[in-house]
């Protein structure tokens, strides 16, 4: 008899927490739906006498023109990783104390008529060749130039 | 003790340093090595292996370990670059009257454009060492050779100690100078007489391509250059000036430096920033000057990687 009770009184106290937990789920449930009807306007009740709603005729929306853009408006093409370091018509050294920003546009340059050098003709036999002495390693040498074939 | 050496050899100015003891013996050796790769890579030399490989478009030829390992870089290169790199431009370079080393280049007739066959139509046997072209082809290496011969000879010479090839601006350095934290580069402005600017490298590539100096007057009045967009086979069409590129391998840098000229200033910069271990500079024709943010730091820091 008391192996019964004992029973029971197991299967109601289960049954209290699994019906608790439930409730609290739906309820959680319950908050989160209220959560995302915020922005919906509150039902209020107003003091009107019920009767049958009428609404006044809605006048016909005219659809929205669409104008062009201006075509002064400059369209930049934003490449990630890349500076300008010189602009055009500008001269000199670049600046290679500037910062390096993680954005820079890119804009369309003028066409431009770039004058074309005169090709160079070497005349004769190449010079021998010439081996130099620059000195030790930590003092000062003649630095080296990257440029295009010549 | 640094020693250096100047001479001419595949078209342009050589200039080998070396920080050895005796490095002055060892670069004595130096014009002898470059004769000998001329004979093999050279577009302008009638015997060369090239030039015989050439003459055999569409069979099998057994080469050299230096031709074949030049041709197998040429392939790999227009593999990174998508084809804007194909070895297989000669055709086009001589239809455009490049047909003969610069310095003696005359106004003459040119043939009508011819765009470069598939790059992929080269084929590589790598257990006998053939090669063979795609019937029609011809090979040019003039956009590889010079990057590839750096990279080699750099990689040579480090045995002895710290050096610098740079052969027409294409310049492979191993180690440093002691007490340097690199070898000290000018960067030429192509627009004046100055530099842009100097970078410090050890251990990596600079190359630059442009379309400012080897530049020719066609029998039909308009003025062509060497660097061939292989789709039309002429001249490319750019807003650039010069493209400079670092990167770990000279052949690879070349080969960018090319496909960023093609790319022009609004995609090219973007494209090889995508790319490993690439930093980019270029000049437009108008002087305007435009460098990948690595490439900026390499010129703030004055040290490389």
């Amino acid at each position: 008899m008391a192996n019964v009770d004992r029973a029971r009184k197991l299967l109601v106290r289960t049954a209290l927490v699994t019906s608790s937990t439930i409730a609290t789920l739906i309820g959680a449930q319950n908050l989160a739906l209220q959560d995302t009807s915020k922005s919906e306007p509150a039902l209020t009740p107003t003091a009107e006498p019920a009767g049958i709603p009428t609404t006044a005729p809605v006048a016909p929306v005219e659809p929205t023109a669409i104008t062009q853009a201006s075509p002064t408006i400059a369209i930049n093409h934003a490449a990630p990783n890349v500076v300008i370091l010189r602009r055009a018509g500008q001269a000199g050294p670049i600046q290679q104390s500037a910062p390096a920003v993680q954005a820079a546009s890119i804009q369309l340059p003028v066409p431009v008529e770039a004058a074309a050098p005169a090709p160079v003709i070497v005349q004769g036999e190449a010079p021998p060749p010439i081996i130099v002495q620059q000195g030790s390693s930590s003092g000062s040498q003649p630095s080296t130039t990257t440029q295009t074939s010549r | 003790m640094i020693y250096a050496i100047t001479f001419r050899a595949m078209g342009c100015r050589v200039e080998i340093k070396l920080d050895a003891p005796d490095g002055d013996a060892i670069l004595a050796g130096m014009p002898a090595k470059f004769d000998a790769l001329e004979d093999c890579l050279s577009r302008f030399r009638p015997d060369s292996e090239l030039m015989r490989l050439n003459a055999q478009a569409g069979a099998w030829v057994a080469v050299s370990d230096v031709l074949f390992n030049n041709i197998h870089a040429a392939k790999h290169m227009a593999r990174l670059t998508d084809g804007l790199f194909n070895p297989l431009v000669l055709p086009a370079l001589v239809a455009n009257g490049y047909d003969r080393s610069f310095e003696s280049l005359r106004p003459h007739s040119e043939a009508p454009a011819r765009p470069a066959l598939d790059w992929r139509a080269i084929e590589l046997d790598f257990a006998s060492q053939q090669v063979r072209l795609p019937a029609g082809g011809a090979i040019d290496l003039g956009g590889s050779a010079k990057g590839w011969s750096a990279q080699r000879i750099a990689a040579e010479l480090a045995a002895y100690g710290p050096c610098l090839v740079n052969i027409g601006g294409d310049v492979a350095v191993r180690g440093a100078p002691e007490g340097l934290p690199g070898w000290q580069i000018d960067i030429a402005d192509p627009t004046s007489s100055d530099n842009l600017g100097a970078v410090w490298l050890h251990d990596a590539a600079i190359v630059t391509s442009g379309v400012d100096y080897r530049r020719w007057t066609g029998a039909d009045g308009q003025t062509r250059h060497h660097i061939i967009n292989p789709v039309t086979g002429m001249p490319a069409e750019t807003d650039l000036l010069t493209a400079t590129i670092i990167h770990p391998d000279a052949a690879t840098a070349e080969a960018y430096a090319k496909a960023v000229l093609l790319k022009g200033s609004e995609t090219g910069l973007a494209w090889l920033d995508e790319r490993w271990h690439a930093a980019g500079l270029i000049v437009r024709q108008d002087g305007a000057v435009v460098a990948t943010t690595d490439f900026v730091n390499y010129l703030r820091e004055g040290i490389p990687q």
